[in-house]
């Protein structure tokens, strides 16, 4: 056998470590045309001037089992929510709006910020995402932050 | 300071304090090795590895933070407009870079993408403060860009005086 030094001996025993397939959460799949039916009725809403609700909306059934295509989607719609909000209402109204969300909520609003920065259009509006979130966490402190980066069920 | 640097400055803050959070974790699969888990191959041990962060001010602006058990991994893209301002930046971070023994926690090679990387590892947490860390890199981002502006400024002024002198003898 050949380069036997680079044989990598661990994938022998996969019961021994965990896989990237053992650690995503047991959740239900979220489907293309649920996300599809969440846009739209978001949309009304943005629409009808319920800014709250419409964010609420999106919060509520963020899909965490899907492909990166659906959790793309979702993010879109995150933020055009966030943008609407931002542009008709002015910057110290936003921690109302924060303040008014769960913690769970708040939890998922931080992962869809920060899922929002590493996307082109997101770096675009930097100073938009940046004033969401600092508005955030001024609220929330580190909590969500942590959970963030800890919790397994990305958005 | 600008309007939108305090926001930027505020989120890399509380987002290097949370990730931040490190202890000593011996290797898994190497007996009796403690490397930095966010550097090595983590195909068998992927719950080492905790969700990067990106917070970005702009496109050309942002800051990766990659997380792990003992190790956090922070690569910073510095804000480069012009042509000139890319090359003042490489030598810059290449000054840096090739003197990164004296700098502890700088990463002698930047992430792909990005111009400066620095890895905190436990033993680092261990010896110096969590919040001075964190100070330290905030420091560092906003003196960059001052840094940057002010040579650029020095050199279009020396690049001015440099032509007047040459065209003189046509006056």
């Amino acid at each position: 056998m050949e380069d036997w030094r680079r044989i990598d001996i661990d994938a022998y025993e996969p019961e021994n470590h965990l896989s990237k397939e053992e650690l995503l959460p047991n959740l239900p799949a979220t489907s293309l045309s649920e996300i599809q039916t969440v846009s739209k009725q978001v949309r009304t809403l943005l629409s009808q001037g319920k800014f709250l609700d419409a964010l609420k909306l999106g919060l509520q059934y963020p899909p965490y089992i899907a492909s990166e295509d659906i959790k793309s989607l979702h993010t879109e719609t995150i933020f055009e929510i966030l943008c609407s909000i931002k542009n008709n209402h002015n910057l110290t109204e936003l921690s109302s709006f924060i303040k008014q969300l769960s913690s769970d909520e708040q939890d998922i609003l931080v992962k869809y910020l920060y899922k929002t920065m590493n996307t082109s259009y997101g770096q675009k509006q930097g100073g938009l995402i940046l004033s969401w979130y600092e508005k955030t966490v001024e609220i929330t402190g580190l909590g969500p932050i942590v959970r963030f980066l800890s919790d397994r069920r990305t958005v | 300071m600008s309007q939108s640097l305090k926001p930027y400055l505020t989120a890399v803050r509380s987002s290097l304090t949370a990730a931040i959070c490190v202890e000593d974790f011996s290797s898994q699969l190497v007996e009796r090795h403690n490397r930095p888990e966010i550097e090595v191959d983590n195909t068998h041990n992927p719950e080492l590895i905790l969700n990067p962060m990106v917070i970005a001010r702009n496109e050309n602006e942002k800051i990766l933070i990659e997380p792990s058990i003992n190790s956090v991994r922070v690569s910073i893209k510095i804000k480069q407009a012009d042509e000139i301002e890319q090359i003042l930046v490489h030598k810059f971070t290449r000054f840096l870079t090739s003197r990164a023994e004296n700098f502890f926690i700088l990463r002698r090679v930047p992430i792909k993408g990005y111009d400066i990387s620095f890895l905190i590892t436990n033993f680092h947490t261990e010896q110096m403060l969590k919040d001075k860390l964190v100070d330290f890199i905030i420091e560092f981002m906003e003196d960059v860009d001052k840094e940057i502006s002010e040579m650029k400024l020095f050199l279009n002024a020396r690049a001015r005086v440099i032509a007047e002198a040459y065209l003189t003898p046509f006056d």
